[in-house]
């Protein structure tokens, strides 16, 4: 069992030993909620924030969350699920306004992609429509594309490049070390490097477990205060493969 | 118990309900198994492990009545022994006998729980419960979960312990990162790691999310694991080998030279994929049948509320009409005479003649591609339209424009409109995984010839166009709804008026809605009783009913309020009722077109609304009513004394309502450009 830090001054104490290990509300996955935004894993978060959406004692948190996650992977249609729950849309907290705003013009965009994609199909072996993608923040569909279109056989610097990328904005971290490892070659070229140090960072914060995680997403997390009430409840359980 | 099967999981695998494989088989003979057990325990009375393999194919048959019996008799004989108790809880569970069950957990927990089996089942049971049953169970939940936690702790297989759990409390997510632990690296001669193998591949393709959990659906491929499903099986390969466009999936799923997964499978889900698929793989060089001249309407269902009053009378007008040969209609739910059924007498139709989407057959690529929930009806309505060719097909809203849409091309119909009488269901839908993928959906759909989009305002054209990120394009056309002209019967206003109380001259104001959350029924009150203390003769009459209608009426009597409230429910004769009001007030969250105002224009009731949705579409604002910005009750009661009190406003409005609604939202006008939009001559 994990030991809490002092509680930050002007913050109610946390209740955290022992941490039942009983999970009342295990339907709501909130504590892998927690670590995968703690950790960036901005992909895995946003499904994670909509499954804790399903209660509603927990919706607070989870649409502000949910957005802030589906914002960073460019998820744009989830956003606008997690928009719309927000209790309050027409101010954004700091954290989800300036991500927001800058959503905008993208999305302008897309309804153009949408567009011209049912009257002009890919051109095989071009990796201008995958870059194409990866400005509209499609990251998913970027990667799927130079898989299945065998690019990185094609140009792999370039290849190596928007792949990083794309690991990057959806907080794959595991696929970002293994790209590097797998493409060392690439590494400073395509500024890799520094990439790969961010997620290795990124895991060894996960590793810490979930308590922990939790701690820091109360205190540093601009929607941190939101969970603290949870901690405190005796009846708070962490999920025991943490 | 304790140590019987501790790891194989099979009791498990019989669950209390399994949708893949229950939803598609036929009954089962419950009288014949009852017999053979019967025969089997009178020769074999004293013999505890031969009843418990006879309860356990009695279980795995799904034979749930027989079982219930036949653990009762052994009960009675052996007393709590064994794993009777946890056969008699699995029958309960399945037969959703809640009170029983809750106080056979109870017994069982008094007892002292000593089978990680039983325990499993009691927390199982218990979670059900919570949803359940008016029970609390929430301490005996706990006790429950808190044994069953020491007995997992103690076992050397905890892992797979806690993923069942997860499992069955429907927490896939954490279940799936349970069983990854004991299947990361792999082993066959592993036995822990073959049960979570088969386990989590079972729970990965019951889910939509297959690309997420291709690691555990392709190694149990590779593996050969015997899935109870192997049509959904077949389903999730062919979706995946979909998203690596028929390379190797092993290749493609893993980044080079390491055990990572590339992220490649991670767009694969349902009912995305199904679509791509269908769009990319069968539908080109398909041509479209010969069609009959009939057109197929589908829906939800002819109960009371606003979209099925104009699914019912659009059938009917339809039909009126002979444009086409054969009119024919196709509903999720029906069931006459009942609630599902209330509109009928409005639709005219023989219920008979009205098909229902669901299906047992099993069904095929690629419609077994689709969320289960969504395969059968699809697969059903796909059926239909086989049948019936129907030149068009009507479907009504988004759910059912996915089923239609899907059905209706993959047969080969050469006109489809999927009508949307919202605004974005996000907010309201039941199934938000769905509603995750309808955007891309939709995107597909719009590629498609065949596909129109049709929408009951400009708000609902703007609000989805934005949702999906699409311009909307030459197929989105915005058609108001059509409304008969409300005509009460002779003398309604002062027959009604008599019989509920109110004086002739007593100013009313009144409303028609769902009693649901999203019509602010509370908000509607307050502004009331603000009005009630500005104008002491005021009454109020609030028609409809639902989920929120007891609460509101509780609320209005904890004001004090009763005696100047009427409720009367749901009601035929909505007319009359309208008729004996002064002013209309509608104080919803979000609208698409509210029909209710439309139709009180057209009984003459001049309307007060907030700026919702395309409410604004439904009346000239400050002629025929007045818009409310502010959400708030004291705004809305301001507004409303304002036009309760100005009889000359009133008056002018009352005309001007009528004459404003029938010429935007009168049937003719309605039918003429349904008709054109059919294609009808």
């Amino acid at each position: 069992m994990e030991t809490p830090s002092p509680s930050p001054a002007g913050r109610a104490p946390l209740l955290l030993e022992p941490v039942d290990l009983l999970l009342l509300s295990a339907t709501a996955p909130l504590s892998d909620a927690v670590s995968a935004t703690v950790c960036a894993r901005w992909g895995e978060a946003a499904d994670l924030w909509l499954d804790v959406c399903r209660q509603d004692v927990y919706l607070p948190m989870a649409a502000r969350c949910g957005l802030e996650a589906t914002l960073q992977a460019g998820l744009y249609d989830l956003a606008q699920y997690f928009h719309t729950r927000l209790d309050d849309t027409s101010s954004l907290p700091d954290f989800l306004a300036e991500p927001w705003r800058q959503s905008l013009p993208i999305r302008r965009d897309r309804a153009r992609h949408h567009a011209e994609r049912r009257d002009a199909p890919l051109r095989p072996g071009s990796l201008q429509v995958t870059r194409r993608l990866v400005d509209l923040r499609f990251y998913r569909e970027a990667i799927g594309d130079i898989f299945r279109r065998r690019l990185i056989g094609t140009d792999r610097r370039a290849a190596v490049s928007l792949l990083a990328e794309c690991y990057v904005r959806l907080g794959r971290h595991e696929a970002l070390v293994a790209l590097g490892r797998s493409h060392p070659f690439y590494l400073p070229g395509a500024g890799l490097k520094d990439r790969v140090l961010t997620a290795e960072r990124a895991l060894a914060r996960e590793a810490v477990g979930p308590v922990q995680c939790a701690l820091e997403f109360a205190r540093r997390h601009p929607a941190g205060h939101l969970l603290v009430p949870f901690l405190q409840s005796p009846q708070l359980v962490f999920a025991p493969h943490g | 118990m304790g140590e019987r099967g501790a790891i194989d999981g099979e009791d498990e695998q019989a669950g209390p309900f399994d949708p893949m494989v229950d939803g598609f088989k036929s009954a089962d003979s419950v009288e014949a198994l009852h017999a053979e057990i019967g025969t089997d325990l009178a020769s074999n009375e004293a013999m505890l492990d031969s009843s418990v393999r006879l309860l356990e194919k009695a279980a795995r048959g799904g034979q749930m009545i027989a079982g219930l019996r036949l653990v009762d008799r052994l009960l009675e004989r052996f007393g709590h022994a064994g794993p009777l108790v946890d056969y008699r809880l699995r029958f309960l569970l399945s037969l959703a006998l809640w009170d029983e069950l809750g106080g056979e957990c109870e017994s069982a927990m008094d007892r002292g729980i000593q089978s990680i089996h039983l325990a499993f089942r009691v927390i199982v049971s218990l979670n059900r419960l919570k949803d359940e049953s008016e029970r609390d169970i929430g301490p005996l939940y706990r006790r429950g979960l808190s044994r069953y936690s020491e007995l997992v702790a103690a076992s050397r297989d905890s892992a797979i312990w806690w993923a069942r759990y997860y499992r069955e409390i429907g927490n896939g997510v954490a279940s799936l990162k349970c069983y990854h632990t004991l299947i990361q690296p792999y082993s066959a001669a592993n036995r822990y790691a073959a049960a979570a193998l088969r386990e989590s591949a079972e729970l990965a393709l019951a889910g939509n999310r297959w690309g997420r959990d291709a690691p555990f659906l392709l190694q149990a491929v590779k593996e050969g694991v015997a899935f109870k499903a192997p049509w959904r099986a077949a389903a999730a390969v062919a979706a995946l080998a979909h998203g690596a466009a028929g390379a190797r999936l092993d290749d493609l799923g893993r980044l080079p030279g390491t055990t990572v997964y590339s992220h490649v499978h991670d767009a694969v889900g349902s009912p995305e994929t199904a679509f791509d698929y269908l769009i990319d793989e069968v539908l080109p060089g398909r041509a479209a049948y010969e069609p009959r001249d009939a057109l197929l309407m589908i829906g939800r269902s002819l109960a009371a509320g606003g979209m099925e009053r104009i699914f019912a009378n659009t059938y009917r007008a339809v039909e009126a009409a002979g444009a086409f040969g054969h009119v024919r209609m196709a509903l999720l739910h029906f069931d006459a005479p009942g609630p599902t059924a209330f509109y009928l007498p409005v639709a005219g139709c023989d219920p008979s003649e009205i098909a229902l989407l669901d299906s047992a057959e099993i069904p095929e690529l690629p419609v077994a591609m689709l969320p289960l929930s969504l395969a059968r009806r699809v697969w059903a309505a796909y059926r239909l339209i086989q049948q019936e060719r129907p030149r068009v097909i009507h479907a009504w809203n988004d759910t059912l424009g996915i089923i239609a849409a899907f059905a209706g091309l993959l047969a080969g119909c050469p006109r489809i409109i999927v009508h949307f009488h919202h605004m974005r269901a996000i907010t309201r839908s039941t199934d938000r995984t769905l509603i995750r993928s309808y955007p891309s959906c939709y995107r597909r759909l719009l590629e498609r010839p065949e596909i129109r989009l049709l929408f009951v305002a400009d708000a609902s054209v703007r609000d989805h166009a934005d949702w999906w990120s699409v311009d909307p394009s030459e197929k989105f056309k915005r058609l108001y709804n059509g409304s008969a002209e409300m005509r009460p019967a002779p003398g309604a206003r002062e027959t009604l008026r008599r019989e509920m109380g109110f004086a002739p001259q007593a100013p009313v104001l009144g409303t028609v809605f769902r009693f649901e959350s999203v019509k602010r029924p509370a908000l509607w009150i307050e502004a009331a009783r603000r009005v009630a203390d500005q104008l002491p003769d005021a009454r109020f009459l609030m028609v409809g009913s639902g989920a929120r209608w007891d609460d509101s009426r509780t609320q209005v009597a904890a004001l004090g309020l009763t005696d100047r409230f009427h409720f009367p429910g749901t009601v035929r004769n909505v007319g009359d009722y309208l008729a004996c009001m002064d002013v209309f007030m509608l104080t919803s969250q979000v609208e698409g077109l509210p029909n209710s105002l439309v139709e009180a224009q057209l009984a003459g009731v001049p309307v007060i609304a907030t700026d919702v949705g395309g409410a604004r579409e439904t009346f000239v604002p400050g002629v025929t009513g007045r818009l409310v910005d502010s959400h708030t009750p004291e705004r809305l009661a301001t507004v409303a004394v304002d036009c309760l009190t100005n009889r000359e406003w009133r008056e002018r409005a009352n005309i001007m309502a009528r004459q404003a609604a029938v010429g935007r939202f009168g049937i003719d006008r309605y039918l003429t450009s349904l008709l054109a939009l059919y294609g009808t001559p």
